[in-house]
């Protein structure tokens, strides 16, 4: 149990840090820049992600166990993972449209393009490969979707002041948001040790 | 000098989504892709035919069948469609080396939920014919590919000393060429130099124009 327990913490802080999705993988680099332009739809993104890689990973471990069990090859197995993040995001649209369907006309957007995205479907291939127990797949899925929101803040923080900022004509909008993730990520993967290759 | 710049405007057109409106240069889609993806040109080109494999079907397929697909179920089905068809795919791409899928890692599979293919079919290939949104498909695929081939081959000459596999002469070997955070710098300084040529031809275009009025004055 306390192993578990472990194994759950300290996945989770890899996946947050160590290995972040956006900074150390570029995983949802599209999204988190389509959609870091408000406060309130980069939360809601980040939390929706949140719940989608939780709960996927759920259901991908118990897939990944099975479809190691029958033999199939690593492409296959991918699939079978696109289809449990379907699956749970079909639930949860349903779910809404019963429970709250005044809020999910509002959120089916954020809510669809959190689901299939990078990050959801990167976590658990990556979980599947290192073949993680039960408690190291969730605890690296939701470290994935904390670490990616936590990245997505610093991106809305750093937009806003470059676009007070005298950037160049030609370096405005995307190009220079792409050098200050750059900047970031080469100073977190300083920060957690590394050391660039000579 | 509206002539030439609709002359200009039409060339743009004819190109849009291979140099004008690039979608990974201009639009920012596929950016995990060609960030992480662009180590070897061997991966780049195994992406290339993944992309081209996935997005023109599923352009056609969205311009037909889209409309009678449930909204809600529509993302969901061409992604399902196209981890699929990199299933089937995945053979040949195999064949271009045998380390191929090792190199790529978890980037061939994330193919699948790119977002050209979500991006294009939700906002154009609806309501486009089915020649037009496959002409589409093709030349997103062709700016895609060529913006991912061209950064492949520089960070592997740089950051490895070869180019497919082979070693080439070199002044400089930098291996941090290869890691995350040169990529985005390097996609960065690549979306501005497209800006800024996109830019220079315009300005050169009205200049020229201006120059011809005054000599005929």
């Amino acid at each position: 149990m306390l192993n578990s327990i472990l194994t759950f913490v300290a996945l989770t802080f890899t996946a947050m840090v160590v290995e972040n999705a956006l900074f150390s993988r570029a995983l949802a680099t599209s999204k988190a820049l389509i959609l870091v332009r408000s406060k309130k739809e980069l939360f809601l993104f980040g939390g929706s992600v949140t719940v989608m890689t939780t709960l996927s990973s759920l259901l991908s471990w118990v897939a990944n166990y099975f479809t190691r069990q029958l033999g199939w090859n690593f492409q296959l197995r991918a699939v079978a993972f696109l289809c449990c993040i379907c699956v749970v995001y079909q639930v949860l649209c349903a779910a809404m449209v019963l429970k709250w369907p005044k809020e999910y006309e509002q959120l089916k957007d954020i809510l669809s393009l959190s689901a299939l995205n990078s990050a959801v479907f990167g976590s658990l291939i990556i979980s599947s490969m290192q073949n993680y127990s039960l408690a190291g797949t969730i605890g690296y899925g939701l470290g994935t979707g904390i670490g990616l929101t936590i990245s997505l803040i610093l991106v809305y923080v750093g937009r806003k002041n470059l676009a007070m900022s005298n950037v160049p004509k030609v370096f405005k909008g995307l190009p220079i948001v792409l050098i200050y993730i750059g900047i970031l990520s080469l100073a977190i993967y300083g920060l957690i040790g590394h050391q660039l290759p000579s | 000098m509206k002539k030439s710049l609709k002359n200009y405007r039409e060339a743009m057109s004819r190109t849009r989504g291979i140099f004008a409106q690039n979608p990974v240069l201009i639009g920012g889609l596929a950016l995990p892709i060609a960030i992480m993806g662009t180590t070897s040109l061997m991966n780049a080109v195994a992406l290339s035919i993944a992309a081209f494999a996935t997005i023109v079907p599923l352009m056609l397929v969205a311009s037909t069948a889209g409309k009678y697909i449930p909204l809600n179920l529509r993302r969901t089905c061409y992604v399902l469609l196209a981890a699929a068809i990199l299933c089937g795919v995945s053979y040949p791409i195999g064949k271009i080396s045998p380390g191929i899928f090792d190199s790529l890692g978890i980037y061939y599979s994330l193919m699948a939920v790119n977002t050209i293919l979500l991006y294009r079919t939700e906002t154009y290939a609806h309501h486009a014919s089915p020649l037009a949104a496959v002409v589409d498909g093709l030349r997103n695929s062709l700016g895609f590919s060529l913006v991912i081939c061209v950064m492949a081959i520089l960070r592997e000459v740089v950051g490895k000393g070869t180019l497919w596999g082979r070693p080439v002469q070199t002044a400089i070997v930098l291996p941090s060429v290869l890691l995350p955070f040169f990529g985005f710098i390097f996609l960065g300084m690549c979306c501005a130099g497209a800006k800024g040529l996109s830019h220079l031809m315009k300005s050169r275009l009205i200049r020229d124009k201006l120059r011809g009025n005054m000599q005929g004055e």
